[in-house]
């Protein structure tokens, strides 16, 4: 397959052809679909931030200046959609629901997500889970992504220090939380 | 820097990420502080833990359906996010009204040669033994009625009355197929009732 810019694809979406979007999807899904899956720490939730941040890409296209790299944009969606869902998710277990939506809400994992996490959940992800939300996506940025810190600072509205900061909070409390449990 | 300053540094420091100018500073105060260094060796090995870590990872065909389903979102299905094309814009509901005016006028029936009146009308023509044979196939009568009647009779139960019954239930089944059609009630009362009659008392 012929190799074009995203510049190129994003004009020829704006244009109607469904298969330049196809191909800026696929070249970007895996590198969201990770960001999304260590912050939300779910298979399931990160397939639902994927869907929405390709969605909105879709919508924001035609406003999109492209004085900053595609994949940029969509990255600070991405941190922001998996931040917003572990919100929601926090706030709504506070609200009384019926038992099945309860079920649904309340409890971080879906069942297909249990029996994933039997199987194939390490010692990382679960220490990982224990993190409060930004910590997450502080410490997903900086590890994975290696994003400077200015950048996640500016993604996240927070001072650099601050940044850094809880970026060291995050490794500190994975490393308790590893030996924790290699201890025991 | 004091130690808080030094550790906030370590993650990055420890991944070779550290900034050139911060570097030679960290190691520095490294090999002067015990607590520093317990934290560095700490984050050393849980990184070596995170290196060898190996996530569940979704298959090809995730990766491929992926892509699909997004699609199917945008261009198409319950959410589809397209500018409407101003023809869509006017053809939908006309063709929507169309289909509401066609089962509007099929409900309504329409007496003709073919509906209601023209079975009215090969009734009428039809000789009273014939039109009682028709009824009994039509209402499905001939065997379950004529059973039940004839053991009703044997076991003494007033026979007008069970045919009565039989009679008024099939006579609802055969109306209510045809419409409320006063003028076949009269029929059925006049004629095919007398004719089953007299074909069970045969």
């Amino acid at each position: 397959m012929e190799h074009k810019q995203d510049d190129e694809l994003v004009r020829e979406t704006l244009n109607g052809d469904h298969r330049s979007y196809d191909q800026l999807v696929r070249r970007y899904q895996e590198r969201v679909y990770w960001t999304a899956r260590r912050i939300v720490n779910s298979h399931d939730d990160a397939d639902d931030v994927v869907q929405n941040v390709f969605l909105k890409m879709y919508e924001g296209l035609k406003n999109f200046r492209g004085d900053s790299n595609l994949f940029t944009w969509l990255y600070r969606i991405t941190v922001n959609d998996s931040l917003n869902l572990l919100r929601k998710k926090r706030f709504l277990q506070y609200i009384p629901f019926t038992a099945e939506i309860e079920d649904k809400y309340n409890d971080p994992e879906s069942a297909h997500d249990k029996i994933v996490r039997k199987e194939y959940q390490t010692l990382l992800e679960s220490a990982i889970k224990n993190l409060p939300p930004k910590q997450r996506a502080v410490f997903t940025m900086r590890y994975y992504d290696e994003i400077p810190f200015e950048e996640m600072a500016k993604i996240l509205k927070k001072s650099v220090g601050g940044t850094k900061a809880n970026y060291f909070q995050a490794v500190k409390k994975i490393t308790e939380t590893l030996k924790r449990e290699i201890n025991a | 820097m004091n130690c808080e300053d030094i550790k906030a540094l370590l993650p990055d420091y420890c991944r070779l990420r550290a900034d050139d100018d911060e570097a030679p500073m960290i190691l520095l105060h490294l090999k002067g502080c015990p607590g520093c260094r317990a934290e560095e060796g700490d984050i050393r090995k849980a990184f070596g833990r995170i290196e060898r870590d190996e996530p569940w990872k979704p298959d090809s065909y995730y990766w491929n359906n992926l892509s699909l389903r997004i699609n199917e979102r945008i261009y198409g299905g319950k959410e589809d996010r397209r500018p409407v094309a101003p023809y869509i814009r006017f053809t939908m509901p006309f063709a929507a009204a169309v289909t509401i005016l066609i089962l509007v006028l099929t409900a309504i029936k329409v007496p003709g040669p073919d509906g209601a009146d023209g079975v009215l009308t090969s009734l009428k023509s039809m000789p009273a033994a014939d039109l009682a044979e028709y009824y009994s196939v039509q209402s499905e009568l001939s065997g379950m009625a004529q059973y039940e009647y004839e053991g009703a009779a044997q076991s003494g139960e007033a026979e007008d009355e069970i045919l009565n019954e039989i009679v008024a239930s099939d006579k609802n089944d055969l109306v209510s197929s045809y419409l409320d059609d006063d003028e076949l009630l009269a029929i059925i009362d006049k004629e095919i009732e007398p004719a089953i009659v007299a074909a069970l008392h045969k």
